[in-house]
């Protein structure tokens, strides 16, 4: 985004200085910052793991992180919006259980994907009545609903936390997920699909632009007469639907998931992609550019941790600095908080 | 608390005044959620026999205790304007480095000390990161809330071990029929009043989060502030994990995950404010009570604890609904 760059008498630089601080104040700085990060971790662990870089590698990463892609384009819409929606990882696990317990129970797959991908609906609306009925702040109604969100996929599974009878689930058109479409995870050619759909949907819709509207200044799109809180729970609704989505593609990859089958810790991950991708905390400001290359970051580094033998934990100390990171820079973009 | 000093020179209560000021102490957040627990217990009591026997009360109060330690922390940050999502991975740091250390031969005081320490230092880092580096609250704790969990299992290389050592599990002693952690509430609660409310420090917190940019004006160093509540905020994470450790008598990680949502809902039941300059040690005491309370209940009532997560969660958002009501909440 093209960020005002701020009035400063006082400090008159030029040259290199000046040239390197339009370059922080006018964002591009995260593009190509976030390519280049992409190529260390290439150069990086292709070092550190000679299977790294071969095709199946890769392959197996866009499958692992097509489920943070397509989380991360609702949250993104979110958050420019200007509500950070921290009930992902819950709504995917009520959607992915309602989905698989419904193919237990004997019914059709294409009404067990409606009816998970319905639950992010629900879930979505809930949050945004919070937010526009009840006026409470985003962050805390959908901390409730993480909480809401991930005991009712407790209780929908039983309480068992995992799949149930998985031999069932792993038929049919539930888990169509599994297979490879000309040699490509179809996860990863959904996702593909999904963030496009996303890109254009932001940059090139009414419905994107709002986003924008809602999130950089409320009180002004109330002026010109815009349905903030109507927009508002729209964001919400998406991003649910986005996450119900992503519990399902996980779901169906899985061949039949429980509650305990997302692991919590994913929605540090969609934040720190989505924040790292240059969105702006308080709304109004980012990409869908900026967000798949979050996405591929996280992706990569996750993978290529693994394979470089580093225990899961050591992802959150690195992905919990990574945000840190993320949100330093973007303070030094905007001042910070005060 | 009620906010509104009467400025001096103002005239004195008038009756409709007075009037507001009676409503204001019955509809305050603390009486009615006093209420609230009380039509609790008394609904637990006639379903469940046990519920009001002096051993339930002390198992509630024991539970309570180590909460109410850390949400004390949170609330003093959330006075002075700011959040803490990380106390749950600060106290799994805290309790894993004080039992390895155990397990390795440091005398056990020393341990236990030492852990306190590393609290102190986690909440100084949360501190540091907020002011130093000028990042929103609640993104840098919930980046830390990742850092330190990460650090917790890397440090027990992520498993958990028992520690079957009666000095270890001091806290599930008995002291005069008092468990052990209730004597570190009431000096904790005893600190955090006295602090508030009798230092100048103290009563001018509740200035630099309600106006930051007004508490500027008035030449206040409004981040040394900040450090100092996430400071304190860090030495209570560090009693509670020391606390949690002992009583569980394990080296577990995993201990603290999710406590998040209880104390935050406790706290914000008890009245504190997400916005800042608002909050009180006796409403946050109440709001845990309560959250424990509920918890026990339900838990023998033999209503599945998935269920207990859905109603915190709905608590949590109806607590903080009726507090913004009347500011007009979230625009």
């Amino acid at each position: 985004m093209t960020a005002v760059v701020p009035e400063d008498p006082t400090t008159e630089m030029s040259g290199w200085p000046q040239r390197l601080r339009d370059l922080v104040f006018s964002g591009k700085l995260t593009w190509v910052t976030l390519g280049a990060v992409i190529v260390a971790e290439f150069v990086i662990f292709s070092i550190a793991a000679p299977r790294f870089l071969s095709t199946t590698n890769l392959l197996n990463t866009g499958r692992a992180t097509a489920v943070l892609m397509i989380v991360a384009t609702g949250a993104t819409f979110g958050l420019i919006s200007g509500a950070l929606d921290i009930s992902g990882a819950s709504v995917m696990a009520l959607s992915g259980t309602i989905g698989t317990q419904i193919v237990i129970a004997g019914y059709p797959a294409s009404l067990a994907i409606l009816a998970a991908i319905a639950s992010g609906f629900g879930a979505g609306l809930v949050n945004g009545f919070v937010v526009v009925k009840l006026r409470v702040n985003p962050l805390v109604a959908t901390l409730g609903m993480l909480g809401i969100a991930l005991g009712l996929a407790f209780i929908v599974d039983g309480g068992s936390g995992i799949a149930g009878n998985l031999r069932q689930t792993t038929d049919g058109a539930y888990g169509v997920m599994k297979n490879d479409l000309v040699g490509i995870p179809l996860p990863l050619v959904f996702a593909v699909l999904f963030a496009a759909a996303g890109w254009v949907l932001l940059a090139k819709t009414r419905f994107g632009l709002y986003a924008y509207a809602v999130g950089g200044n409320a009180s002004a799109g109330r002026s010109v007469a815009l349905p903030v809180d109507r927009l508002r729970m729209m964001y919400l609704v998406f991003s649910g639907a986005c996450a119900a989505t992503g519990g399902w593609v996980l779901s169906s990859t899985l061949g039949g998931s429980g509650a305990a089958s997302v692991p919590g810790t994913l929605i540090l991950t969609v934040v720190t992609a989505v924040i790292l991708g240059g969105v702006g905390l308080m709304g109004g400001t980012g990409t869908m550019g900026g967000t798949i290359l979050g996405v591929i970051v996280l992706g990569v580094l996750e993978n290529g941790m693994t394979l470089a033998g580093w225990p899961t934990f050591y992802q959150y100390v690195v992905e919990g600095l990574l945000l840190l990171l993320a949100v330093g820079l973007e303070a030094v973009r905007t001042g910070g908080y005060r | 608390m009620t906010a509104t000093a009467t400025p001096p020179g103002a005239p004195l209560d008038s009756r409709a005044q007075a009037a507001a000021r009676a409503r204001r102490l019955l509809l305050g957040q603390h009486v009615l959620l006093l209420i609230a627990l009380i039509l609790l217990g008394t609904y637990f009591t006639s379903r469940l026999d046990f519920f009001l026997t002096s051993q339930n009360v002390l198992t509630i109060l024991r539970f309570s205790a180590v909460t109410f330690i850390v949400a004390t922390g949170f609330t003093l940050v959330l006075i002075g304007g700011g959040l803490d999502l990380s106390i749950g991975s600060g106290m799994a740091v805290v309790g894993v480095t004080a039992g390895k250390l155990f397990e390795a031969g440091v005398p056990l005081v020393l341990a236990f000390v030492l852990g306190v320490v590393v609290g102190v230092a986690i909440g100084f880092v949360n501190g540091f990161i907020v002011t130093r580096f000028r990042i929103n609250p609640l993104i840098a704790t919930l980046a830390m809330l990742f850092v330190l969990l990460g650090v917790a299992f890397i440090i027990t290389d992520g498993r958990s071990t028992q520690l079957r050592d009666d000095g270890f599990r001091f806290a599930r002693e008995n002291v005069g029929g008092v468990p052990v952690p209730v004597f570190f509430l009431i000096a904790v609660a005893v600190l955090s009043v006295v602090l508030l409310h009798t230092t100048k420090a103290g009563r001018h917190l509740f200035a630099v989060g309600g106006n930051p940019d007004a508490a500027r004006q008035a030449a206040m160093n409004v981040d040394r502030f900040r450090l100092g509540m996430y400071t304190v905020a860090g030495l209570y994470t560090g009693i509670a994990g020391v606390l949690l450790a002992s009583d569980l008598g394990a080296i577990a990680p995993n201990s603290a995950r999710n406590w998040e949502l209880y104390v935050a809902t406790a706290v914000f039941l008890g009245g504190a404010s997400l916005t800042g300059g608002r909050g009180s040690v006796v409403g946050t005491f109440i709001g845990v009570v309560f959250v424990s309370a509920l918890d026990n209940g339900l838990v023998q009532m033999a209503v599945r604890p998935q269920i207990v997560l859905i109603v915190v969660g709905a608590a949590m958002i109806l607590a903080v609904a009726f507090d913004q009501r009347p500011k007009g909440g979230f625009r």
